[in-house]
């Protein structure tokens, strides 16, 4: 059962990397990364409360502290004090971009076919799940000119690279996802500063026009 | 016991480092106290050295070890490392004193830490290198003494030409430090082991790729060598770097080099094909040759010295080649000999270079220049320098009783005495070494004679040079350590070669040899007697030669008169001295199918039909910048534009190569079991 | 070593002795026979004698830019002139100083000689001294590989680069003559020609200094300097007819110390040097002094001939 409870969170956490993937406004998209980090950190208590790994729960609750809650806030301040709400054009449009995230999920469960068995505790499609979110990250960062965006995309794979290292793994010691959690916020809080130096300075998010410093 | 002597010698040079650092604000302090850290490490290198060679057994520990990695760091002293680590230190541990004066003034005060910091982080590499056991510690010390090196001939890095040295040396070194790993890296493959006692212990008999191991050797060595073609650096790196770390690049770095091509070359691979020493040789015939001619073109003291170095890295490649030879030939006991010769020049060279670089140096100290144009008359006013220097170009001209003229003989036995036993290819090769050898060193007395007599002698034909100051104590008498090492080595050559007979025994494929015997009066080649030599016995014939020609002397007059030389009823002044380029020139018409020099003359008229000004400007050819480095150099930015389009500025683009590479790579990889 | 070092010593004092007493001597023997080709009497055979000790008794002027190096100059010529003699056989199939060294030790002291006289020559500050230094050091560093060459030719077939050791060899081997020696004796006769200084390399009796190579390193010097320099050089002319002769014909050579043997080995000594020097003195009668660059060319014919000696001999 608590190996349903799992997948579930995990599909849960796919749907709303293509809900991030499918629309325009910065809100929501934020929001949509604090709903995924709460199912990430309900997958962590599932599996710490299954396995009897205590200090598990620990982490699930920084999780969803620092990612669910804090991090959002940071972010919803960031874009109002800066102002802009809405994504503009992406470099591929919406549904051209479902259908190669569709393409990128084939991957990466691919890939976890090959790893079939070879988990411990968590079914095999978690793993695909994860692989897939990465993908999807990096695809978010590379058509998406808003920094913001990018800065979402990055914390995502972040989120997926957690999701395996929880599940994949007998559990990473407590220091180590301590010291995750708290790199992941400095990352967040200097990405944030530079988000506000650079609209300060360019009067827009929009990355591509970063190449024209190109020397 | 002896066993901890190498890391005590770390130690003291880290203390050195350390010492600079806090000390940084007070030069004086700094100097004294970094320099003489250096010095102590030295000493410490020598004496586990000479223990090592003593005993004849290798010293051997550890350095650093991470068991959970699988990595150890750790060194093994072994009578061919000690033998470079004696020679490395009978050279640093005096230039360290040098030192201490020299910076004094040969450096803004400034910078005195940087150079005392990077000075010991380089000693501790390159001691590092010689005592490295495996891989890993080789390179990793390998590459921080290339980096501390082009540090320190940035020292001055206001100027352009520094700079540019620097860069020319940094790009060199990693071109060979490439080739380097690359042999390495196939050697552990092939082998699984990245210790030296396996991989270059003479097991890698049957490989397939041993040619192309020793070419990657070959070429990853020989630019630290200095060896023509891959030479270029050196002219440039050596003279821009201040004079103290010259005497020590040219001394002792070009050992590095060396000593991995003996490495290597000795039997490291296993026994050497014939191809190889013929190749060792000839590449070291054409440095020698083409080091002495360029630096007789040159006139720049300093340069001057870093093309003799080229040439006598050459040298030393030469008996090295003749050693290989003996050895594919299954001869050990030639092979001994020529590593014995080759061993012997490295110890010999880093005593006179160093003492003619430290002169050198004190002559630019005083005078602020380095070109033999503007110097002149200093006997007079460095009196000690002079007969310092000149006792260094006697050295390094080959000329007997002194060091340059033992191991000059003993790479000549090696060639000659391999004559016999070896086929028809050999056979001609051999003695064409001889021959060039022979020229080499003649055109090196030619080469000192000029560098000694127009620095030195004559009047000065500068402000600069007249107003010249003898150099300090503290300068002076490191130089005069040096100077009775090259006596020293040159009267007693038999417990040298002793000594060396250890070390080419020790090499694999060699084996304890009874090629040469050495006495305290002498040494004898071959048995039945191939030749002796016993200076000892020369030194009283000498002595009364000199007597005599005293006494005869002694009739004419108690107080010769002095008077002013006759010029043809002309007045004779700085300006009508034979200059530099004038000495020089003969033989640069002789040999200027090599040197393709190029002249221009123009007059400049200002009142009609009378000239009142004519330029002459004649120029060497450079021919392996022109025709090997300027074009290769240019194909490569030319291939590098062209890749340029990869760099598109946009941070999209570039996250959309790390995706798609994700994507096949997971593709790929998912798909294997 | 092993041996008693009195007889040695007293040896090679007296070979040295020899040498020296010998030297001007063949000089003038040249002198002569120059001048009986120019039908001319010339100077009295033993004039250099007289010369030498003029010039000892006379005052030595220097120049006033002149340091220590110019007096040491002559004085470490004439040394390693006279210790060089010690190192070749004479009259007796052995070298007083064999032990000393071989053929590479001989090479090694002229070119000591050389690098002193071309380094004093530069003190004067007068230009001459310098073409003169710069235009020796250009043809040693020509002849000297040339001599090498033919030297070794003759050591290897020997089996020793001792020149006891070869002179040994090639007098128990007998007189059979190889063609390769022929070349390296023709070799050496070049390189005698130019470390003399004779016609055609360069003129002894000429007094224009543009013409000159060896005269111009010695220009100013004087007095007991002179006399040094021109003995030096003297012993060194002899030295390498002695060395000639005893390489290439060793025919008479002395193998024991009979005093039969030893005079018919002086009395052929003597006829081989008479003869080469009238082979000197023919080449000089016969012949221009070469342009100064077209000396190169003849050294590279002499280092043509050595490399080809030793080709011929060992293929």
């Amino acid at each position: 059962m608590i190996q349903d409870f799992v997948i579930l969170c995990a599909a849960g956490m796919l749907v709303t990397v293509y809900l991030m993937v499918g629309q325009r406004a910065l809100v929501v998209a934020i929001r949509l990364y604090g709903v995924q980090s709460l199912l990430l950190g309900a997958v962590g208590i599932a599996i710490g409360v299954a396995d009897h790994r205590p200090h598990l729960l620990v982490t699930a609750a920084l999780t969803v502290v620092l990612k669910a809650a804090l991090i959002p806030w940071f972010l919803l301040r960031v874009i109002d004090r800066v102002g802009i709400r809405r994504e503009i054009e992406p470099f591929v449009n919406v549904p051209a971009s479902l259908l190669l995230c569709l393409g990128l999920t084939v991957v990466g469960y691919r890939v976890s076919l090959g790893m079939a068995g070879a988990s411990q505790g968590v079914p095999h499609q978690v793993v695909g799940v994860a692989l897939s979110m990465v993908l999807m990250g990096l695809f978010l960062m590379v058509t998406r000119r808003k920094a913001l965006t990018q800065i979402l995309a990055l914390l995502t794979i972040e989120n997926a690279v957690f999701l395996v290292a929880v599940g994949a793994t007998s559990g990473m010691p407590l220091i180590v996802e301590l010291g995750i959690s708290f790199d992941v916020i400095l990352a967040v809080l200097v990405l944030g500063v530079l988000v506000n130096r650079i609209v300060d300075r360019f009067e827009s998010m929009d990355t591509s026009r970063l190449s024209n410093l190109r020397g | 016991m002896s066993a901890t002597w190498f890391p005590l010698a770390l130690v003291l040079h880290a203390t050195g480092v350390a010492l600079a650092l806090v000390l940084h604000r007070r030069p004086a302090a700094c100097r004294w106290a970094a320099f003489l850290a250096s010095a102590a490490g030295s000493a410490a290198t020598f004496a586990l050295g000479a223990s090592v060679l003593a005993t004849g057994r290798a010293v051997r520990g550890v350095l650093f070890e991470n068991p959970a990695a699988g990595m150890t760091v750790g060194y093994s002293v072994d009578p061919l490392s000690a033998w470079f680590l004696v020679t490395f230190a009978v050279l640093a541990a005096p230039v360290a004193v040098y030192s201490v004066g020299y910076l004094a003034h040969g450096i803004p005060p400034g910078r005195t830490a940087f150079v005392a910091v990077a000075w010991n982080v380089l000693l501790m590499s390159v001691e590092t290198v010689f005592a490295a056991d495996g891989v890993l510690g080789f390179l990793v010390a390998w590459e921080l003494m290339s980096l501390a090196t082009a540090a320190l001939v940035a020292t001055d890095h206001e100027s352009r030409p520094s700079r540019r040295s620097a860069f020319l040396y940094l790009a060199m070194s990693h071109l060979g430090t490439g080739c380097l790993v690359a042999g390495f890296f196939l050697l552990a493959a092939g082998s699984g082991s990245l210790a030296f006692a396996d991989i270059l212990g003479g097991a890698v008999t049957a490989s397939p790729w041993r040619g192309l191991l020793f070419v990657l050797f070959l070429v990853g060595f020989g630019v630290k060598a200095g060896v023509v073609p891959l030479h270029v650096w050196l002219p440039e790196a050596h003279p821009a770097a201040p004079s103290n770390v010259s005497a020590l690049m040219s001394g002792g770095l070009i050992n590095a080099g060396l000593y991995g091509l003996v490495r290597v070359g000795a039997g490291g691979l296993g026994r050497p094909d014939p191809g190889w020493g013929m190749g060792v040789l000839l590449l070291g015939s054409v440095s020698a040759v083409l080091g002495v001619l360029y630096a007789l073109s040159e006139n720049d003291l300093k340069r001057l010295l870093a093309f003799s170095t080229i040439e006598n890295g050459g040298i030393a490649l030469m008996a090295f080649g003749a050693g290989m030879i003996g050895l594919s030939a299954g001869r050990p006991e030639l092979g001994a000999l020529g590593f014995a010769a080759g061993l012997y020049h490295v110890l010999n060279h880093a005593a006179f270079k160093g003492l003619l670089f430290l002169g050198a140096g004190g002559v630019v100290a005083a005078t602020g220049t380095r070109r033999i144009e503007e110097l002149g008359g200093l006997i007079h006013r460095m009196p000690r320098t002079a007969g310092l220097f000149l006792l260094g170009s006697a050295a390094i001209a080959g000329l007997p009783l002194l060091n340059g003229f033992a191991s000059e003989w003993l790479v000549f036995q090696s060639l000659l005495r391999g004559f016999f036993f070896a086929e028809r290819l050999t056979r001609i090769v051999l003695p064409l070494g001889g021959a060039l050898l022979a020229l080499t060193s003649a055109l090196a007395a030619a080469c000192f004679v000029k560098a000694f007599a127009l620095t030195f002698l004559a009047r000065p034909r500068s402000r600069a040079a007249a107003e010249a100051t003898e150099s300090s104590a503290l300068l002076l008498a490191p130089q005069a350590f040096l100077a009775a090492a090259c006596v020293a080595l040159g009267l007693f050559p038999g417990p040298v070669l002793r000594v060396l007979a250890g070390v080419a025994g020790s090499l694999p494929g060699i084996g304890p040899q009874a090629g040469f015997t050495g006495g305290l009066a002498g040494v004898t080649i071959g048995v039945p007697a191939f030749d002796h030599l016993s200076p000892l016995v020369l030194v009283p014939a000498v002595a009364l030669g000199l007597g005599l020609a005293a006494a005869l002397g002694l009739r004419s007059a108690r107080v010769p008169r002095r008077a002013p030389a006759w010029g043809c009823g002309g007045e004779l002044s700085a300006e009508t001295e034979y200059t530099a380029t004038a000495f020089a020139k003969p033989l640069v018409m002789v040999f200027r199918g090599i040197y393709r020099p190029t002249r221009e003359v123009s007059t400049v008229e200002t009142a009609p039909y009378f000239a009142s000004e004519v330029r002459y400007r004649s120029e060497i050819g450079a021919p392996f910048e022109r025709h090997v480095y300027g074009p290769a150099t240019r194909a490569v930015l030319a291939a590098a534009g062209r890749l340029r389009v990869i760099q598109a500025g946009s941070l999209h683009a570039y996250l959309a190569y790390v995706l798609v590479l994700g994507v096949i790579l997971l593709w790929w990889l998912g798909g294997l079991p | 070593m092993t041996t008693n070092p009195l007889p040695v010593a007293l040896f090679a004092v007296a070979q040295a002795v020899g040498f020296l007493m010998l030297a001007p001597l063949l000089r003038g023997l040249i002198k002569k026979m120059k001048a009986a080709f120019q039908l001319r009497q010339g100077p009295r055979l033993l004039q250099p004698y007289s010369d030498l000790a003029k010039l000892l008794r006379k005052e030595p002027v220097r120049s006033t830019t002149a340091s220590w190096v110019f007096v040491a100059g002559p004085r470490v010529y004439f040394a390693s002139a006279v210790t060089a003699t010690t190192l070749l056989p004479t009259v007796f199939a052995a070298a007083p100083l064999e032990a000393a060294g071989g053929i590479l030790l001989l090479v090694g002291l002229l070119a000591l000689g050389r690098f002193a006289l071309a380094t004093a020559a530069l003190d004067t500050g007068s230009p001459f001294g310098g073409m003169g230094a710069s235009r020796e050091m250009t043809v040693g560093a020509l002849a000297e590989p040339a001599l090498m060459l033919a030297l070794f030719t003759a050591g290897l077939s020997a089996g020793s680069l001792n020149l006891g050791e070869l002179v040994r060899h090639t007098a128990e081997r007998g007189t059979s003559i190889h063609p390769g020696e022929i070349l390296a004796a023709a070799a050496l006769f070049i390189v005698l020609l130019a470390e003399a200084g004779r016609v055609p390399i360069d003129n002894p009796a000429t007094h224009l200094e543009l013409t000159m190579i060896h005269e111009a390193m010695v220009l100013e010097y004087s007095g007991a300097d002179l006399a040094l320099v021109e003995w030096a050089s003297g012993v060194k002319e002899l030295l390498f007819m002695t060395l000639l002769a005893g390489l290439f014909f060793p025919i008479g050579v002395a193998t024991s110390l009979a005093p039969q043997a030893l005079a018919i080995s002086a009395l052929a000594l003597l006829a081989k040097v008479a003869a080469l020097a009238l082979l000197v003195v023919l080449v000089e009668s016969t012949n221009a002094k070469l342009r100064f660059f077209r000396v190169p060319e003849l050294m590279a014919v002499a280092l043509g001939l050595g490399f080809l000696a030793l080709a011929m001999r060992f293929f």
